[in-house]
């Protein structure tokens, strides 16, 4: 029968979509990096952090930061960071790009927990665009759209943004003036 | 003489055969379905109300449960000694004595300190861990970083850090980020490496272990989930699942087919 021979084509096609779309790795780090600087070849660098740092950390996420030392990509004012917060139970791995004192994008690399994984879509990402640091508390100057059933996500996707930001004034040093104005 | 019917009644019976067939259909594929329905619409419920009724805080205990998850008690595991602590996998996590110190992703590959640079290196398939002397995480380097993988051994090679990776050996300096390959030449320097190696966790930490994973590691939410979609058996659960999602928009199209063939009868 004809419309048996559609049904099953149809049944092969959602599975072939669902195998594609079953993995958790959105982009792997070295994709992330290529795409922000147009090559992998250049070196990352390390930033150690200080008490200051470390408070400031604990100020964000709001728990003490797991790391003494973050690496980081450079290319003149344009930094990239690969960062991971736990949105639930699970850690997800970002990649946040920051050229001068603003975010210029947000990616979600990899999703491990079992819920919220909308937060990588462009409708969401995007309101990172152009976002920098706002007051000492190191917020964000704009407030940022949840998902419903993904706040915790949200959340992290937040945590991780503000942290860029901070860290990429470190090695920049663009906001540190534009936070003493 | 055979008589010929009236188009009305050709038509009718046309129709009749078709809804006959779909009917036929639209129950073997309910009948197929029912079942998955019931564990759908249960698990969902409970789902639902997850937060309401703590049970992302409840966890389960049933041995049998855990052995599904292939959560093996305490008897089978295996540590990295340093000094005279322990590193353990357990689950997806990896533990410093009992304390959790890393999402591991894949399997642990070993545990050692590096005397001159006074850090600790843990490896995991993809990932390396560097810990200070007071065992407090500096960092985690993986894939971003060039670390070769997936990793399955590490050791010292005139106290310095050696990564393998199948058939390849890398010296690896973890201050610059720099894995330079071991070259076959240097075979039998490989032969002088010293790899981490696995020993019995002690009883009472395995034990230590095994109560932290039981109450920590499997919600009452997290097996809901898993049955939800599927994951419970695994990965082709999933694709079970999309199956019959499938056939309930087969199920809803027969139907509305159906009432649509028999609108034109009524009438």
């Amino acid at each position: 029968m004809r419309w048996t021979r559609t049904l099953l084509v149809s049944i092969a096609l959602v599975l072939a979509t669902s195998f594609a779309m079953a993995k958790g790795v959105y982009l792997s780090p070295q994709e992330f990096l290529q795409q922000s600087f147009g090559s992998f070849s250049q070196g990352s660098q390390a930033l150690w952090l200080d008490d200051a740092d470390k408070q400031q950390a604990k100020a964000i996420f709001h728990r003490d930061y797991v790391g003494f030392r973050v690496r980081y990509w450079q290319d003149g004012q344009k930094t990239a960071w690969i960062l991971n917060d736990i949105g639930k139970t699970r850690p997800i791995t970002f990649g946040v790009v920051v050229t001068g004192d603003q975010i210029e994008n947000v990616t979600v690399l990899e999703f491990r927990e079992s819920r919220g994984s909308e937060i990588r879509h462009p409708f969401f990402t995007e309101q990172f665009v152009g976002l920098t640091l706002a007051g000492e508390g190191a917020d964000l100057n704009d407030s940022v759209d949840g998902i419903t059933g993904a706040t915790l996500s949200v959340r992290a996707a937040t945590r991780v943004a503000r942290f860029a930001l901070y860290l990429s004034t470190r090695v920049t040093g663009n906001t540190q003036a534009r936070l003493d104005e | 003489m055979n008589k010929v019917a009236p188009p009305g009644q050709l038509a009718d019976k046309a129709i009749s055969r078709e809804v006959s067939s779909l009917k036929i259909w639209h129950r073997r594929l309910g009948l197929s379905a029912a079942t998955f329905v019931l564990i759908l619409a249960i698990s969902g419920f409970f789902l639902n109300h997850a937060n309401d009724w703590y049970l992302d805080q409840q966890t389960i205990s049933s041995s049998a449960l855990l052995d599904w998850y292939g959560i093996k008690q305490s008897e089978s595991l295996m540590s990295y000694p340093l000094d005279d602590k322990f590193v353990t996998r357990v689950g997806d996590e990896v533990f410093l004595d009992t304390r959790e110190i890393a999402h591991c992703t894949g399997q642990l590959q070993g545990a050692l300190a590096l005397p001159k640079q006074h850090f600790i290196v843990i490896a995991c398939d993809n990932e390396l861990f560097v810990l200070t002397e007071q065992y407090e995480m500096v960092e985690r380097l993986g894939a971003a970083h060039s670390v070769p993988g997936p990793l399955d051994k590490i050791g010292l090679y005139q106290n310095e850090l050696v990564l393998s990776a199948g058939a390849d050996h890398f010296l690896a300096d973890i201050d610059r980020l720099s894995w330079s390959s071991l070259a076959a030449s240097e075979a039998a320097t490989k032969k002088t490496i010293n790899w981490a190696k696995t020993t019995a966790t002690p009883p009472a930490l395995s034990e230590a272990l095994g109560k932290h994973f039981v109450g920590e590691g499997i919600t009452v939410e997290r097996l809901l989930l898993d049955i939800h979609s599927g994951r419970i058996v695994g990965a082709w659960g999933i694709y079970l699942i999309d199956l019959m999602a499938i056939l309930f928009v087969i199920l809803a199209v027969t139907g509305f087919m159906m009432w649509l063939r028999e609108v034109p009868r009524r009438k």
